[in-house]
């Protein structure tokens, strides 16, 4: 497999005054040629700033940045030529036309016509109308017109910082699309988001950063195998307390905690044994809360580690 | 494709250089206008000598010599502009990284394979050509006012030196502030240092000149608005080394902007 992203050591400090901050640490990553990779975390992660590195907007305090086997800092301008991308906020002259901005944009890469051509086709698919100014265009319009100034050169690498936030549900299934078509044309997509339905739905691998670390780096598929699901189950009559026990011999649960005619716990699988085991007890609601992609992390690896 | 911030620099900016050009050919034109004729230039000049000379000094006179219509219209208008035109030079200077740093919009400028130093050089480049601009349409103010609005003998050709003597001391406040925006990131601090700057530069030159004896006298050559000296661009012709101290200076800070512009972080 071809790299097209490569980190080795690659680390971030800002400084302001008195004040340092590690915003990235010591970060090794590697992302593959026709991949959809999703690099998630909460905000202040260090998302943005490995982004903004591997653009050559920043420069790292330390460590190195490859793309497509080239340095990021020595070829910035030739990896750049290759890279689309949309930052998570789009900020434009707001008061030019979109169409005089992607044709602007388009002649700075070089090859106006074939990139305006590409642009229309982009913005037609997304419904855009690129008539309009920047400034009177809604946040879903502006999120529309990022994918189109990042698609438009078909650069064999996209780089997407939050690229869905803003867009209609059916515009998110396009955008989808849009990705997995990139990926089956052997491109690659690098992908920031904290959206776990978004990340299950198209990225093969996904890395989890926290506090300026990258804590891990893992397949999509094995993740998802090894989900769990909160539930909360309430009764007509008070639960028994020996239910706790009997439960984790018949179903695949864990935590399980008794409040009242309540009844919390972890389930590890299928429904059905669940629902077997209260043998017909009356229950008035079922609760369910999905993990978060990185709570799926730390039970995957604390069970590794078991 | 080399040169596209530079013709685009021009198509985005244009109209605000434009009516910069007109607004300042009308107060020109007008200037020009309110006196007459020579009798009302010799009742001005009897007005100008019950002034204590180091005013007039400091407002660009030279009363060792007579007043001619030129050096009126040099006191009248020249003066005034050298107070004004910085301020767009202020404004080219900011247009070149900052404000595009500061609204987030260079981040997708230089996600394209964009060198740098272009942006630096292809807009500064159609900022000067913007300059030139203003300089002519204040220029074409005083000659429509010295040709049609008034019966004072006016010699244009000295009048058109100083008009456009008055390009340099605008670029070089644009390269000043292209370099304090390099080096200190945020607009609104640009925007200080550089406003500041220019003031202490202009009261330095004009103080300097009305007490040539003092501190302020000594301090004056620190001053870029030394090097632009209308009045006597007027009587003595173009000062080269006047000119080479603008433009190289203002050559230099670009040059140094693009240094710095290299090397730093860009937004955040």
């Amino acid at each position: 497999m071809t790299l097209v992203i490569a980190t080795h050591g690659l680390s971030k400090v800002y400084r302001s005054g008195q004040v340092t901050t590690q915003a990235l640490s010591d970060l090794n990553l590697q992302v593959y040629q026709g991949e959809i990779f999703g690099y998630l975390g909460p905000n202040g992660a260090g998302k943005t700033t490995t982004i903004r590195l591997l653009l050559d907007l920043i420069r790292p305090s330390s460590g190195t940045a490859q793309l497509f086997g080239l340095d990021s800092r020595r070829d910035s301008l030739a990896i750049r030529a290759r890279i689309g991308y949309i930052p998570g906020e789009l900020n434009l002259w707001k008061n030019r036309l979109a169409s005089q901005v992607v044709r602007h944009m388009a002649r700075l890469r070089g090859d106006e016509a074939r990139i305006w051509a590409e642009a229309q086709h982009l913005a037609e698919r997304l419904k855009l109308d690129m008539s309009k100014r920047i400034r009177d265009y809604s946040t879903g319009n502006k999120r529309k017109l990022g994918l189109v100034l990042a698609l438009m050169h078909r650069p064999e690498l996209v780089i997407l910082d939050e690229p869905t936030s803003g867009l209609d549900p059916l515009m998110q299934q396009t955008f989808n699309h849009m990705m997995l078509e990139i990926k089956a044309e052997g491109r690659t997509v690098f992908l920031s988001s904290h959206v776990l339905s978004e990340v299950q739905a198209i990225c093969d691998r996904v890395g989890i950063i926290r506090d300026g670390r990258l804590r891990a780096v893992e397949a999509v598929d094995k993740l998802v195998q090894v989900g769990y699901r909160d539930v909360r189950l309430e009764f007509r009559e008070p639960v028994p307390s020996s239910w706790v026990e009997s439960l984790a011999r018949q179903a695949p649960v864990s935590a399980v905690k008794v409040e009242g005619s309540s009844l919390n716990l972890r389930l590890h699988g299928d429904f059905d044994p669940l629902l077997r085991a209260f043998n017909g007890a009356y229950i008035r609601n079922v609760h369910i809360n999905e993990p978060s992609l990185e709570e799926i992390f730390l039970a995957f690896y604390s069970d590794e580690q078991k | 494709m080399q040169g596209e911030l530079f013709t685009e620099t021009l198509r985005r900016s244009w109209r605000t250089a434009l009516y910069w050009g007109l607004a300042l050919g009308f107060i020109s034109l007008f200037t020009v206008a309110f006196v007459q004729d020579m009798d009302a230039l010799k009742q001005y000049q009897e007005l100008f000598k019950t002034m204590p000379a180091g005013l007039l000094a400091a407002l660009g006179m030279d009363i060792s010599r007579e007043m001619t219509p030129e050096s009126f219209i040099n006191l009248a208008v020249f003066a005034q502009l050298v107070m004004i035109m910085p301020i767009y030079g202020i404004v080219a200077g900011l247009s070149l990284t900052s404000n595009d740093e500061d609204e987030g919009i260079m981040d997708m400028v230089l996600t394209a394979p964009v060198a740098r130093w272009r942006v630096i050089v292809e807009r500064f480049a159609a900022f000067c050509v913007f300059i030139v601009l203003i300089a002519l349409l204040n220029h074409l103010g005083v000659w429509l006012g010295g040709t049609f609005l008034t019966s004072l003998p006016l010699d244009m050709n000295k009048l058109a030196v100083a008009s456009l003597s008055l390009i340099p001391l605008m670029i070089f406040t644009a390269a000043l502030t292209a370099l304090i925006a390099t080096l200190v990131k945020r607009r609104t601090v640009a925007i200080g240092l550089a406003v500041l700057i220019v003031i202490i530069s202009y009261f330095l030159d004009t103080l300097g000149a009305a007490a040539t004896d003092s501190i302020v006298g000594a301090l004056r050559p620190l001053s870029y608005f030394r090097y632009y000296d209308s009045a006597n661009i007027m009587f003595e012709g173009v000062q080269p080394l006047n000119l080479l101290i603008l433009l190289g200076g203002a050559a230099l800070m670009i040059a140094a902007a693009v240094y710095r512009w290299e090397r730093r972080d860009v937004g955040l």
